[in-house]
């Protein structure tokens, strides 16, 4: 399934724990989220990491959720992390801490428009 | 307080290749306050590529994401779904994909270089600068047939082969280029104008790229070591004299060496390439049906270029992301102005080379 | 008049395009191609501008600058279409953000088909469009397409009752009120 890249699976819950005692702003380089819909109404989201300077596979931190969860921020953490959250907001229509949603859209524009209906 | 002032600037601006807006607070001169609305491109690609079209077609479509680098938006597509094939394309399809991603990469930075120096106000550096990257740009249409959108790359190969008379011209126009290179690291190293204008301007210390997690030659100048082709699997740079910039003073001039030395490395790769192409052939064809998931990084010519894939056994994919390098450059960028002279605002952004078609795709 | 012809300045706008065509612009406009020779600059006003550049297809954002920008340049103007998809919406045709060309919103002068477009191609447009210029004078007031039909009934009401028309101030006024009612402007512009 995932061809070259590893995965640590964690849980809505644990996800900013599992962050925080993983990411080292001299080692790692926090690349973007992303979210895949899986179809009737789940998503998968992932953190992806990468090392300096080592030729090694991105780490991704996979969780699975649902549209009506809340997905923790991690702007705490990862200071630059507002823009990818941003965007995950307004194209998925993810309910994500303190992401303000119009990065993108227009209020004409089709709403959430990456998720499968 | 009453003595605060908003300018906006953009989306429309004479230093602004393309529409992004900053409304930024200002008391005097300092900038205290900025906001940035980065979606003014928004087009909608990625929904594209999961829906209308086919995942070899979508290999067509990716490049216009941005004009300057879609060579490097092609290939990391295409490398994404080829390690989801399990295809190891043939090797001298992946040096010819090396040659004209580094050809792409010098005509870039050269219209980067320019862009900085045409917000400097040094006109006839500017007129210096786009001569030359015309000898990067017939270089390009010569190999593949269009100046810009290229289309060079495939899944399993490229589209045309290299042959010696195009060879040929090549290594004349590139030895012109490498001269006139050499003038402009000269010129860059002596000239007190650019000096001036630039030396100790928009400053981001190590720890600040880091934090905000900079890419590519930003980051680069900063003296963070980060560049894709050293960190990701996917063109065989270690064979053909890649080496890492690094500077440290983190202000636009260093940002501006590491373009210039930058371009010193990949015209070195492709001499390399010139004088040890391997033989074979330069496309093979692709069987079966993407199913998984995997990633791609890639060193554009403004970073780090990450392209994440998923299939499921269809035509049509599941999840295409593009997560460009400027997308990463933002964040570091609003907080880089909050400080600044906001007569030092188009230098600095000029300096980061910014593209929203690719923010915002 | 003769000045002017000799010094036609352009505006360039991108709205939503890949810079592909962008870039050859600025390439027409340096040294090899040399469109300078022909009076060129490019200038960031809109109100010293007289022919409009514009590439991409138009994104639901950028619908309304695209359309100020071409109120405030003044008369005689010309607009030119560079690369398929502003001619036409081209790769991007009916993404959901997306407009389908720039001729949806404002008349369009001279089209440059090609993606990317040649920058020998946009020689020859903007050759053309400084010829259309010539001609057009400072009374040539155009309508933006999408007022076209409020505008002409606007006129015939006008005219039914006699009242002095001042075409320019109802494009203006039509104009605005398309913005303010259709493109809601998420920020202040
Ligand atoms: S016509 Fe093609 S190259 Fe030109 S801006 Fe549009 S997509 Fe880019």
């Amino acid at each position: 399934m995932y061809k070259n890249f590893e995965v640590i699976e964690s849980s809505l819950e644990k996800i900013k724990e599992d962050i925080k005692n993983f990411y080292d702003p001299s080692k790692y380089h926090f690349i973007t989220i992303n979210a895949i819909d899986l179809g009737n109404g789940k998503v998968n989201i992932k953190w992806f990491f990468a090392k300096y300077e080592v030729m090694d596979k991105p780490i991704a931190f996979s969780v699975d959720a649902t549209y009506e969860d809340t997905i923790p921020s991690i702007v705490d953490i990862i200071p630059s992390a507002w823009l990818s959250e941003a965007e995950l907001a307004d194209l998925f229509g993810l309910n994500i801490e303190g992401a303000k949603k119009g990065l993108f859209l227009e209020p004409d524009s089709p709403p959430a428009p990456l998720r499968r209906s | 307080m009453e003595n605060k002032m908003i300018v906006p600037f953009g989306s429309q601006h004479i230093t602004l290749l393309e529409p992004v807006r900053f409304i930024f607070e200002t008391e005097n001169e300092k900038i205290v306050n900025v906001d940035v609305d980065v979606g003014y491109v928004h087009r909608g690609i990625e929904k594209a590529c999961q829906t209308k079209l086919n995942y070899k077609q979508v290999a067509y479509i990716i490049p216009r994401i941005c004009g300057l680098c879609a060579m490097s938006h092609a290939l990391a597509y295409i490398t994404a779904v080829e390690k989801i094939l399990e295809f190891d394309p043939p090797k001298k399809a992946k040096y010819l994909r090396v040659l004209v991603h580094e050809l792409d990469r010098i005509h870039s930075h050269l219209f980067a270089m320019a862009h900085v120096a045409e917000a400097a106000g040094y006109e006839n550096l500017v007129m210096h600068l786009f001569r030359d990257r015309e000898l990067a740009m017939e270089c390009l249409e010569i190999l593949t047939g269009n100046r810009v959108q290229y289309d060079y790359g495939c899944i399993g190969g490229v589209n045309r082969d290299l042959t010696p008379e195009v060879e040929k011209i090549l290594r004349k126009k590139l030895k012109k280029l490498e001269d006139r290179i050499h003038w402009f690291k000269d010129l860059y190293m002596n000239d007190y104008t650019l000096s001036l204008r630039w030396k100790g301007i928009g400053v981001i210390s190590k720890e600040m790229a880091e934090k905000y997690n900079a890419a590519g030659p930003v980051a680069r100048a900063s003296g963070v070591r980060t560049d894709a082709r050293a960190e990701f699997d996917a063109l065989p740079y270690r064979d053909l004299g890649f080496e890492m910039i690094v500077y440290k003073d983190g202000d636009i001039y260093s940002r501006n060496l590491v373009r210039l030395d930058e371009i010193f490395v990949s015209l070195r790769i492709i001499w390399n390439i010139l004088d040890g192409l391997p033989e074979g052939n330069y496309k093979e064809e692709v069987k079966g049906l993407p199913k998984g998931e995997s990633v791609c990084r890639w060193e554009a010519p403004r970073g780090e270029l990450f392209m994440h894939v998923r299939g499921d056994g269809k035509q049509i994919l599941t999840r295409v992301r593009v997560k460009t390098p400027t997308f990463s450059n933002i964040p570091v960028l609003r907080e880089l102005f909050v400080g600044a002279n906001y007569a030092d605002v188009p230098a600095i952004i000029t300096s980061f080379d910014p593209c929203m078609s690719c923010t915002a795709r | 008049m003769s000045a002017k012809i000799k010094s036609p300045w352009i505006l360039h706008y991108n709205c939503g395009s890949c810079n592909g065509c962008d870039v050859e612009i600025l390439a027409c406009l340096g040294p090899k191609y040399d469109l300078e020779r022909f009076g060129i600059i490019n200038k960031g006003n809109p109100k010293q501008a007289d022919i409009f550049v514009v590439t991409g297809p138009v994104t639901k954002r950028t619908r309304a600058r695209l359309l100020r920008l071409y109120m405030q340049i003044p008369e005689p103007k010309v607009v030119v279409a560079v690369g398929t998809c502003a001619c036409t919406g081209g790769p991007f045709r009916n993404m959901y953000n997306v407009e389908n060309g720039v001729d949806r919103f404002i008349p369009v002068d001279v089209y440059i088909p090609g993606c990317t477009a040649r920058p020998e191609a946009i020689l020859k447009g903007i050759k053309k469009a400084i010829e259309i210029w010539k001609i057009k004078t400072k009374e040539s007031i155009e309508v933006p397409v999408v007022i076209q039909k409020e505008f002409e009934e606007t006129l015939s009401k006008m005219v039914l009752h006699g009242q002095t028309v001042d075409r320019r101030k109802i494009i203006h006024d039509l104009v605005n009120k398309y913005i303010k009612n259709n493109l809601e402007v998420t920020k202040c512009d």
